[in-house]
């Protein structure tokens, strides 16, 4: 009981903390900005228009996302050793776990909040472009196929920052830190591609006959092309809700066995 | 102090001379390669590394290619010395232009921009690129099952550009099996397949057609009238090859047809004509004039 009370002042802390950061306001900011945007580039096209619409709006909740996990996630986290503040904490009857769990959920709420923010104007923009085009509007495009690719958007980023996380727990500088986030990141987001390039296809160049070695790649790196259902939600294709289960049972299972990683490695780290 | 004085400005002089001097350069061979630089670009990227490179942002990638087909292939303006503009007769990179559309389409093949704009531009003179469309097309149409157009546009290319009748029939009728496609196509072809020898085909997608509409539906009887011609006309097709194969030659009428006893009597026709044989040995059924 102690322990969850623990990670919620954490969390409540890394969230007011991010708050104090200006970045909401920099996001609110960006969110007017990209919603005036969308309008205007969904006016430079001529077919499509609600497709061209969704997917602005959401790769824009995504490109935002992935600025907060990688420069405001980073910099709480790397803030805490650099301002020694993290003794502060490790001092009271806190573990590393749930120092790095609190820290991670504050960071997520923050994410949350973001995506919301971000989800809304979003959504704001395109429902004008498709009240304003309805014959642009895909035959069977679905708000909730929408959300729900909002949804994994927000899984993927917190997955992305459960990766930083146990990035910034070993590394010995935050740039470090960063710069093998970012690579997580990309590995991520082609690991599919690279599985079903060398899996189906036999002249796979240099990965010919490695197929044991990607598979076992694909299983330690996130999966991070099955939370983006950019796409399906700007052609209104089905998202069955097994599978979106499905997803968000891999991505919290993913997560906290990063989480897991991370406390034990940051435990070995060399805090002074 | 003077001769520092001096060699500073030596040196400062010395810079700015460098510096114009490349920067000139560089401006001077921009403009002679200008229309190089504009076929260079990620479209150029094999597939594999253009969706590694996109990422999760692979419609937004989508977008701008398009865009930049879109800006290769608008006219080239030229401000005139006397005011006012001129259209300048714009060198059209056609294979990189195609290599765009192919890249956008990598990236969403359900885009419908790429496929309309490349239709619009690529199977026409100069281009010429008719094949080229027609797997931009292909690709469109197995992507987008809800939208009969790229099978639409496919049927045209095969009909006006490669003199392929029958193969147009095919994609129309493809189309008019896609849902909310107009009336016309599933009419349209069936006459084209019939007339490209591919009457079986017509039969079967029409018929496929059939069972998923409802009788009372507005133009069912049109699509039934053209199937029973259809069916009339494969009858004297199927009984024309067996003439054939028995006497070793194609009858010179149907009346002959009839005649020899392979066929009984000709099929009633919906049309209220009679069905009729060219030449060629090509079987008609709404020709009234049987030239």
């Amino acid at each position: 009981m102690q322990a969850l009370r623990n990670i919620w002042f954490l969390a409540l802390a890394t969230c007011t903390e991010g708050i104090r950061h200006r970045a909401l306001w920099a996001i609110v900011c960006l969110a007017a900005l990209l919603t005036m945007a969308n309008l205007g580039v969904t006016n430079l096209y001529s077919w499509d228009l609600g497709k061209v619409s969704v997917e602005f709006g959401l790769s824009a909740v995504a490109f935002t996302g992935l600025l907060l996990v990688f420069f405001l996630g980073m910099k709480i986290l790397a803030d805490d050793l650099e301002r020694s503040r993290i003794f502060l904490v490790l001092s009271r009857p806190v573990s590393i776990g749930q120092y790095l769990v609190g820290k991670y959920l504050g960071l997520g709420m923050i994410l949350l909040l973001a995506t919301i923010i971000l989800g809304l104007s979003a959504t704001l923009s395109m429902r004008y472009v498709l009240w304003k085009y309805p014959a642009y509007v895909p035959p069977d495009f679905s708000w909730l196929v929408y959300v729900m690719a909002l949804t994994c958007q927000w899984l993927s980023l917190m997955v992305v920052l459960a990766a930083s996380v146990l990035c910034f727990s070993f590394a010995s500088q935050p740039f470090i830190a960063l710069l093998l986030a970012v690579s997580v990141y990309m590995v991520g987001q082609n690991m599919e591609l690279l599985r079903r390039v060398v899996l189906e296809n036999p002249q796979a160049g240099a990965l010919s006959g490695q197929e044991n070695l990607v598979i076992a790649l694909s299983w330690i790196f996130p999966n991070l092309s099955f939370f983006d259902k950019k796409y399906a939600a700007a052609y209104g294709l089905a998202f069955s809700g097994q599978e979106f289960l499905l997803l968000c049972l891999y991505a919290i299972s993913y997560s906290a066995l990063l989480l897991f990683f991370s406390a034990i490695l940051f435990k070995r780290k060399e805090l002074a | 102090m003077n001769r520092r004085l001096n060699a500073t400005l030596l040196l400062g002089l010395i810079l700015s001379g460098l510096y114009a001097a490349s920067y000139s350069a560089l401006l001077k061979q921009g403009r002679e390669f200008n229309h190089s630089a504009s076929s260079a670009g990620i479209w150029n990227l094999p597939p594999g590394a253009l969706l590694a490179l996109a990422g999760e942002f692979k419609g937004l990638f989508a977008d701008y290619l398009t865009m930049e087909a879109g800006a290769q292939l608008g006219t080239e303006l030229v401000r005139k010395q006397e005011g006012g503009f001129r259209v300048v007769k714009k060198h059209y990179d056609w294979p990189n232009i195609h290599r765009i559309f192919q890249a956008a389409q990598t990236m969403d093949p359900s885009f419908a921009q790429t496929f309309i704009v490349a239709q619009g531009w690529l199977p026409w003179e100069p281009a010429n690129m008719v094949v080229e469309t027609q797997k931009i097309l292909q690709t469109a149409a197995l992507s987008r099952p809800w939208d009969w157009q790229p099978y639409r546009s496919m049927g045209f290319n095969a009909y006006y550009f490669l003199n392929q009748p029958g193969e147009a029939g095919k994609f129309f009728l493809q189309a008019a099996n896609t849902p909310n496609a107009p009336q016309f196509l599933s009419i349209l072809g069936a006459r084209l397949a019939q007339k490209g020898g591919a009457t079986k085909t017509a039969i079967v997608i029409m018929k496929s057609m059939l069972t998923d509409k409802n009788p009372e539906e507005p133009g069912y009887v049109d699509i039934l009238d053209r199937l029973h011609a259809l069916e009339g006309v494969l009858l004297i097709e199927q009984a024309t090859a067996s003439y054939e194969k028995k006497l070793g030659r194609k009858p010179s009428s149907l009346t002959e047809l009839t005649a020899s006893g392979i066929l009984a009597a000709l099929p009633p026709n919906p049309y209220n004509l009679d069905y009729c044989m060219d030449t060629t040995g090509v079987i008609y059924f709404d020709k009234p004039d049987c030239l």
